[in-house]
């Protein structure tokens, strides 16, 4: 298909009124989980996933990605308003955003951050448009043998990168591999896992597994935690969001550094959201000029992150829509929807089916657009907001998440995969194995066994060996596994040294 | 029982899956275990390592802080989370029987809904959570879970069509 063909095909499937109104609820439901600490984008999304079955396919990535994009300003307002982050990757909102509430400027702080936001999602649009034409033709000379290679690379850079201790992580992400192997092979038409059970023949369902592992544990994290989730003294507003959106556009050079940070962490496999909000803030307090003035109130803490987060989402799409490697927990969701609606991540994508990647790339442009224009009109009532209660959530979302699973097969036996699966999540969460990790491997199972079957047939034994490219991406594979662990042992050597040669010191 | 001894506990139990995996492997076909059994080995492999390196006090864990890759500041700032009404709030005894309350919810809604089916499970939890929880006064905590029921009702049934008949009781009954 021809680009420009396309990129009209793509905006026309969404000029439906069953595609508007999925994106305009995608967004209101995504704002209203987003504000709700502890309901990220993934259980927004996780919770969506049985509405994703027997509707058009565009409106179905509208309602998904627009509550995607929806929940990741949603998290902003509740760190900004309440000091408490709507979910990890806002966390960095925390230490701007609160003071400047407590100063009786939340609109301000609220306008420049849905602005900033607005800014980075249409970089984030533009860039995965720009990217399409020039990954095209890499995409096609790539074999079953590279795509394997960069399976497995996703998977241990996800790994190197989750938060706490790599073996954890590679250990999460060997279960969620292993998860994904439950069921009946459909190369040798072998039962791997089943224990006998007619159910798990037919492997165990993602949507369901997301619904536990993440919605479920969620609910039981917030159960343990207890009390109101977040409650403030509501103080004088002496702020406009008007000045919050000039702050933005003030800064603009801020924002497209940002931006571009966003880009590049999306796109990297595996690291997303979480981290780039931090790194957005160290490099706004790094490039101040006036960085003291940093965690008591400065608007450029707020726009850097709110950016960088905006932008993450269309560098994340890119490996997940052209190589089927998600780049973070939320876009292994999203794949899972896209493998439910029929959509194939990899080379179909950017030939036969570009006009669907193009829907994707405006639904991040309508959706970061009508998030911040929804979002503007109702910072007045959210600067107001004085708590938020569990005890409405928690049988609410609990509810549904059971509701979801049963109604993916209509079988009893998928709430007990949600049950399951809810108190895995919460023990991995209890005891830091990322479930991002385990999640993300259980996504790559099927893609690296059957690049590995693939290039077995076509290759041969030694297929890394004598393809070129894929044997210089097993050494990056190795390298960059192999790169935290010897820096951690460069860095310990050191401080060894330093602490030897100060004991040796006289007083 | 010490941080320690659980994570010890659950490195334990994660060995036992990934050498049960590895028996399990061992009998399929050489193409059908060609990455399971791999990757069960590995996973062995890695939570013994873990297990060593947790209980060895020399070693620290082999921990990457994100901030500290992007812009070399110092290890650790990456991590350091707010306070908030998050964990820890919770001291260990009180937080270990919230924690049995939390898996005992979770149960007690799969048991209902086998039980009793989706509908009458979702009405019943929610009203009896927000009784419990001292929410609302009862009247509104009924009404309240009514109205939350019927809009799951509509979307699911109604919208969706889901079949919201399956349960013990109402194949029992014939219902």
């Amino acid at each position: 298909m021809h680009l420009v063909d396309a990129i009209g095909a793509g905006l026309y499937a969404l000029l439906t009124l069953q595609a508007a109104l999925f994106m305009v609820i995608g967004i209101a439901y995504g704002l209203v989980v987003g504000i709700l600490p502890g309901l990220g984008g993934i259980v927004a999304m996780a919770l969506l996933l049985p509405f994703t079955y027997g509707y058009d396919q565009a409106a179905t990535i509208a309602l998904l990605l627009g509550a995607h994009i929806a929940t990741i300003w949603g998290s902003s307002v509740t760190s900004i308003l309440f000091r408490v982050p709507g979910a990890s990757k806002s966390l960095a909102l925390i230490f701007d955003g609160f003071p400047l509430t407590q100063r009786g400027e939340a609109s301000r702080a609220l306008g420049a951050s849905a602005m900033a936001a607005l800014l980075g999602g249409l970089f984030g649009a533009v860039f995965l448009a720009i990217s399409i034409p020039i990954v095209r033709p890499l995409m096609l000379a790539l074999g079953p043998s590279e795509y394997l290679m960069m399976a497995l690379w996703g998977l241990t850079i996800i790994a190197t990168f989750s938060a706490g201790s790599i073996l954890k992580g590679l250990i999460a992400a060997a279960l969620g591999v292993l998860t994904g192997f439950v069921g009946m092979d459909v190369v040798t038409a072998t039962p791997r896992f089943t224990f006998g059970s007619l159910f798990l023949m037919d492997g165990i369902s993602f949507p369901v597994a997301m619904i536990g592992m993440f919605a479920v544990a969620e609910m039981m994290k917030l159960y343990v935690m207890g009390g109101a989730i977040v409650t403030r003294e509501v103080g004088v507003e002496n702020s406009s969001m008007w000045t919050g959106v000039r702050d933005a556009f003030r800064h603009w050079t801020l924002v497209l550094r940002s931006s571009l940070l966003g880009l590049w962490i999306g796109v990297l496999p595996g690291i997303g959201a979480s981290v780039s909000g931090i790194a957005a803030y160290a490099q706004a307090v790094q490039t101040s000029k006036t960085p003291e003035r940093f965690g008591k109130g400065a608007i450029e803490g707020v726009i850097a992150p709110d950016a960088t987060l905006g932008a993450t989402e269309g560098g994340a799409l890119l490996p997940t829509l052209a190589f089927g490697i998600p780049g973070g927990e939320a876009m292994a969701v999203l794949l899972v929807a896209f493998i439910g609606l029929g959509i194939v991540p990899g080379p179909d994508m950017l030939t036969r089916h570009l006009d669907v990647v193009f829907s994707f790339v405006w639904v991040v442009v309508i959706a970061s657009t009508l998030t911040t224009l929804i979002g503007l009109a109702i910072i007045p009532y959210l600067a107001r907001l004085p708590t938020l209660n569990p005890n409405i959530v928690i049988p609410i979302v609990l509810s549904v998440c059971f509701v979801g699973a049963y109604s993916t097969h209509g079988t009893m036996d998928d709430v007990v995969v949600a049950m399951v699966f809810g108190l895995i999540g919460y023990l991995m969460d209890r005891f830091n194995f990322s479930r991002a990790n385990f999640v993300i491997g259980m996504v790559l199972a099927v893609m690296i066994e059957r690049n590995l079957h693939l290039s077995l047939s076509l290759y041969g034994g030694d297929f890394i060996f004598t393809r070129p490219v894929t044997l210089v991406m097993f050494i990056l594979l190795i390298v960059t596994t192999a790169l935290p662990f010897v820096r951690k042992w460069r860095r310990r050597k050191a401080a060894d040294a330093d602490a030897g040669a100060r004991q040796g010191s006289p007083p | 029982m010490s941080r320690r001894i659980q994570e010890n506990l659950v490195l334990c139990a994660i060995l036992v899956i990934f050498i049960a995996a590895i028996v399990a492997c061992m009998s399929y076909g050489v193409r059908a275990r060609v990455v399971p059994l791999p990757i069960s080995a590995l996973g062995a492999i890695l939570t013994v390592a873990q297990l060593v390196l947790q209980n060895l006090p020399s070693v620290g864990d082999f921990h990457l802080d994100a901030l500290e890759l992007f812009t070399s500041r110092a290890p650790g700032a990456a991590t350091a989370k707010p306070a908030s009404g998050g964990e820890g709030r919770a001291p260990d005894a009180a937080r270990w029987r919230r924690e049995l309350m939390a898996v005992g919810m979770v149960l007690l809604l799969t048991g209902m809904f086998i039980l009793i089916g989706p509908i009458p499970s979702i009405f019943l939890f929610s009203a009896g959570y927000m009784l419990a929880k001292r929410q609302y006064r009862w009247p509104l905590s009924i009404a309240f879970a009514a109205l939350f029921t019927l809009v799951v009702y509509v979307l699911f049934a109604a919208v969706l069509g889901v079949q919201m008949d399956n349960s013990i009781l109402g194949s029992m009954f014939g219902f």
